[in-house]
């Protein structure tokens, strides 16, 4: 009790230090701030580019390096968070619910389009200003150099005889690729005995390699060591036209089969941000991808640039949600 | 309360909880149902139940420790009072801003465990929140949330 | 020009080794820091390396590596908060080393094998690479499945006096790891309806509740009779003699981390678990582990550095991630125009030879800065408890905030920060709880898996050859120190009737 006092006293001190503190730091901010204000001019604050998947994937990498690229021209600092959690619903919601500034945008992949139907979220494109597309990847159906199976026919041909012989490797379930391999087996009229790999793509060609499964079906850029290296033979691509890297490969489509699966990332701001703000980030994120980093990254990577603006953009979404939402259900991935 | 009746209480709760939450898994159409979501935690539910018989068995043949929770424990107290303080600037942070929220969470824990020098609680906590501000907002770019800085 | 000319041309130059020095600095800065795990330093600094050519960058982020894993045994021994997942063994007999002020002599101890696994690891790097990784290849959900189970069964050596509450804390952290998306079917388990659950609990902060933040509550409790600890920081260099003592358990430790190491479906965290048991079987004195023996600072911290010559050996052979790591590093290739993979060795054998030698050179800066630090690190512990407790709270706070940017996740960590004190004052052993998480999971989807490989046969998980092979040495685990105990009691009768 003896200590009641002193207590009583250092809070006086301590509250009247704090005060004090704080005057001074806001003091030294308002100046920081009337001396912004006089430019009076988008972008006047760091962005923040959210990605909604983990550190170090495709989508992180991507998002980080336009990010790097862009941030030389913008002006201002651009902070990349990783908001991962839910299939990429969480960090959606983060941007959806920020302010429509212009100084919040997320790198949103086609999961946009299929998180409602898988039950993680109740967003979709619509709410979104959709700024830009910069990349898409597709899935390809693949088997091991020394597999018997020459060309996609042999192996439907195959498969249509053994109905649930053919083990086939996939990414998470649920996913995109997921969702292909289905549509794959529906188109052909086959069934395979489908094993999704949990940890995604790059753990289905460590299976395939190790001979575990019969065939795979992941976008290239997830097995290109052993694509380059000639240790998996590419089958079919899920693309609408054939890949530029590989002229030889065709599609399932000119092989009559309606199977186009196509992972579409871009950029989505806040709901009414400003279409002078979206204008603005827009040519910033275009000029970023034409840099020779960006273009020799996804030349590397065998991976795909696409450009669209933001109306082709959103016409894009729109119809990729419609049939993605469709895909799912007839999967049987849909949750209620 | 016994300590194994309590635990073995905990257990039985924790198990109904996993029976009810499986018992609401939706059935898939598709062929990834070898075995189904709901085998393992219902195993282990079924185990966690089989553990808290025995756990209660046990008791009445082998005497454990009692638990003891009163309010009148200084200790107690002092947690409850440490959580609630940890609570509340993680509640806050956003709002206040991790400036003068870190300055003040690390004051008035200082001042609870009865640090009596204010030049020390107001320098040691303005250094700390300055070198993590250093590291992990400057450097490693965490957004935590700002208001001065 | 030979390969292995011009790749020590390109290390051993001033600026290129002051990088791999940074690397190293920093990364044992981060990975001491509860929250800031090696694999977001990794994640988090490739952005920066952008610029850089490509020798620069990958000498930059093997240095965060090597010191990133070994920086997580700083913090698990000083503060018993692991820094990083795999550090979870090296606070269980690192913390009562320094609680009896031998903080120093345990972080000397946790460096030098650290070093040695390091080290150990990179030779075989060298030399077995490619034979390890093929062989590794040859792991899939069945053996998965029983190396997890092997796993599991390391709960009967680290749960205390009662084996059956082990087994319900392992229990209880299965059903833990099983909250957020099913892995193979993609619906919602224990999520109740909360959005921040459908990944799951992160890892991160649900360890910092549970060992750092009960930890600090039971002090709390009891800070009437505490006795504040003199930190003995003379001699933080091992003597040759512990070095000799150790020297067994060092390197059994390296050869089972660098093997878990190269299989891409396991990691730093089971590798530490297994040393961790391994050392205590074949120990004489089995009953110390725990109470801080060296042998169990030495062990973990031997394995889980060794897991980096290990995971990169599937890296540089195939092209295909042992971790979560080595997964970003190939990206960091990428960016530079360099393929891991056969192809790399081909193309640019001069690069795999400037990662064998930067691999190990990093080995050698953590050494340094490690032994120089020790006395530093030892000392930041000796502050009063009323600046100290407040100080490691705020960490854990922020440390859990920045596993993911979530404010969710600081209510995780106070969560189990209660949840780990109101358990341990049941008896209830923390050890077999976070093996159960971290098994938990590995054990659930591979077991799936290989049923839906094999279409629901149950046979493959017990018949193929390396699968058997586990359940056989887990059996023997199990059985052997009852074993032990009879063979000795006979022994014993014998000498007693001569």
């Amino acid at each position: 009790m003896k200590n009641m006092p002193k207590v009583k006293k250092m809070w006086v001190v301590l509250i009247s230090a704090l005060l004090m503190l704080s005057l001074v730091i806001v003091g030294c901010n308002a100046n920081n701030k009337t001396e912004q204000s006089k430019k009076g001019k988008y972008p006047e604050k760091p962005l923040t580019m959210v990605i909604p998947f983990g550190a170090g994937g495709g989508t992180d990498q991507v998002a980080r390096m336009l990010a790097g690229i862009m941030e030389k021209d913008f002006g201002q600092p651009i902070i990349c968070v990783n908001k991962t959690g839910g299939a990429g619903a969480i960090g959606y919601t983060e941007t959806a619910n920020a302010k429509p500034d212009g100084y919040n945008i997320v790198l949103s992949t086609s999961n946009i389009s299929t998180i409602k139907a898988t039950g993680n979220s109740q967003l979709t494109y619509q709410d979104f200003e959709p700024i830009i597309a910069v990349n898409f990847d597709a899935p390809a159906l693949m088997v091991k150099a020394d597999s018997p199976y020459k060309t996609a026919k042999e192996l439907l041909d195959y498969a249509n005889k053994n109905p649930k012989k053919l083990n086939v490797g996939t990414g998470t379930p649920g996913g995109l690729w997921h969702v292909g391999v289905i549509k794959l087996e529906k188109e052909a009229g086959v069934q395979f005995n489908i094993v999704p790999s949990t940890t995604g793509g790059a753990s289905a060609s460590v299976s395939l390699l190790g001979g575990h499964v019969d065939a795979i079906v992941i976008p290239p850029n997830e097995a290109i060591a052993q694509i380059k290296s000639g240790e998996f033979r590419m089958l079919g691509t899920m693309t609408p036209e054939r890949l530029k890297d590989f002229p030889d490969v065709p599609t399932f489509n000119e092989m009559g089969y309606n199977v186009v699966i196509l992972s579409l990332r871009g950029y989505l701001a806040p709901k009414g941000t400003p279409a002078e703000v979206v204008k603005v980030l827009h040519d910033h994120l275009k000029k970023a991808m034409e840099n020779e980093k960006y273009i020799n990254y996804m030349k590397d990577q065998v991976s795909n640039i696409i450009y669209m603006d933001s109306a082709k953009y959103k016409e894009y979404l729109a119809k990729e949600y419609e049939s993605y939402t469709k895909l799912i259900e007839e999967a049987g991935l849909a949750k209620k | 309360m016994n300590k194994d009746r309590l635990l073995a209480l905990i257990l039985l709760i924790v198990s109904a909880v996993t029976f009810y939450e499986t018992a609401k898994f939706p059935e898939l159409s598709n062929d990834l149902q070898v075995v189904d979501a709901g085998f393992v935690p219902k195993l282990l539910a079924l185990f966690l139940t089989i553990s808290a018989g025995i756990l209660i068995y046990r008791s009445y043949r082998i005497s454990t420790e009692k638990i003891v929770i009163s309010l009148k424990d200084s200790g107690i107290i002092r947690i409850g009072l440490v959580l609630i303080i940890m609570a509340l600037y993680g509640y806050f942070l956003p709002l206040i801003g991790y400036e003068l929220g870190t300055v003040i969470f690390l004051g008035v824990l200082m001042i609870i465990f009865r640090l009596n020098n204010w030049f020390k609680i107001v320098g040691i906590s303005v250094a700390a929140m300055l070198a993590i501000y250093y590291i992990f907002i400057v450097s490693l770019k965490v957004p935590l949330p700002l208001k001065f800085l | 020009m030979d390969p292995v000319l011009s790749a020590i041309q390109m290390v051993i130059n001033p600026e290129i080794l002051l990088l791999l020095l940074a690397g190293v600095v920093g990364g044992i800065a981060i990975g001491s820091i509860p929250g800031l795990t090696a694999t977001m330093a990794v994640a988090i600094l490739t952005s920066f390396t952008f610029g850089m050519s490509a020798i620069e960058a990958i000498m930059v982020l093997l240095g965060i590596y090597v010191g990133g894993v070994y920086g997580g045994s700083i913090a698990a021994i000083l503060l018993h908060i692991p820094g990083t997942p795999s550090a979870i063994m090296t606070a269980r007999d690192g913390y009562p080393m320094a609680k009896q002020g031998l903080a120093g002599q345990a972080i000397g101890i946790s460096t030098t094998a650290s070093f040695l696994g390091g080290m150990i690891s990179v030779v075989f790097l060298v030399l077995g690479a490619p034979i390890i990784s093929r062989f590794a290849l040859k792991f899939s959900a069945p053996e998965y499945f029983a190396l997890a189970i092997f796993g599991l069964s390391i709960i009967a050596n680290v749960s205390g006096k009662s084996l059956l509450k082990g087994l319900i804390a392992a229990a209880l952290g299965i059903l833990l790891s099983a909250i957020g998306m099913d892995p193979i079917t993609g619906i919602q388990r224990f999520t109740f309806n909360e959005m921040n659950l459908q990944t799951g609990l992160n890892f991160v902060p649900l360890m910092i509740g549970l060992f750092g933040l009960s930890e600090i509550l039971q002090q709390l409790r009891n800070v009437e009779n505490h006795v504040e600890v003199r930190q003995e920081i003379k001699n933080v260099v091992p003597s040759f003699s512990l070095l000799k003592r150790l020297s067994k358990v060092i390197v059994r430790s390296s050869l089972i981390g660098t093997f878990i190491g190269a299989l891409p479906g396991a990691g730093g965290t089971i590798a530490s678990f297994a040393a961790y048991n391994d050392a205590k079987q074949t120990s004489q004195h089995p009953e110390k582990f725990g109470e801080g023996i060296p042998e169990g600072v030495a062990a973990p911290e031997a394995a889980n550095n060794a897991t980096v010559g290990g995971a990169l050996m599937p890296l540089l052979t195939l092209g295909v991630p042992g971790d979560a790591i080595t997964a970003i590093l190939i990206g960091a290739f990428m960016i530079h125009s360099l393929q891991p993979g056969p192809m790399l060795f081909k193309n640019n054998p001069e690069i795999i030879y400037a990662v064998y030698l930067g691999t190990a050179l990093a080995n050698i800066f953590m050494l340094i800065v490690g032994l120089a630090g020790a006395r530093l690190f030892a000392r930041a512990i000796s502050l009063p408890n009323n600046i100290l407790i407040p100080l490691i709270l705020l960490l854990c706070i922020v440390g859990s905030y920045a596993v993911s940017n979530n404010y969710f996740d600081i209510g995780v960590m106070i969560l189990f920060g209660i949840i780990g004190y109101s358990l341990d004052n049941l008896d209830v052993p923390m050890a077999p709880m976070v093996l159960g998480i971290v098994l938990g999971p590995m054990a659930e989807t591979n077991l799936r898996n290989a049923l839906i490989m094999a279409q629901g046969q149950v046979s493959v998980l017990f018949l193929r050859p390396i699968a058997a092979f586990f359940w056989v040495i887990t059996i023997a685990m199990l059985l052997w120190p009852k074993l032990k105990k009879r063979w000795q009691a006979r022994s014993q009768e014998v000498v007693t009737e001569e």
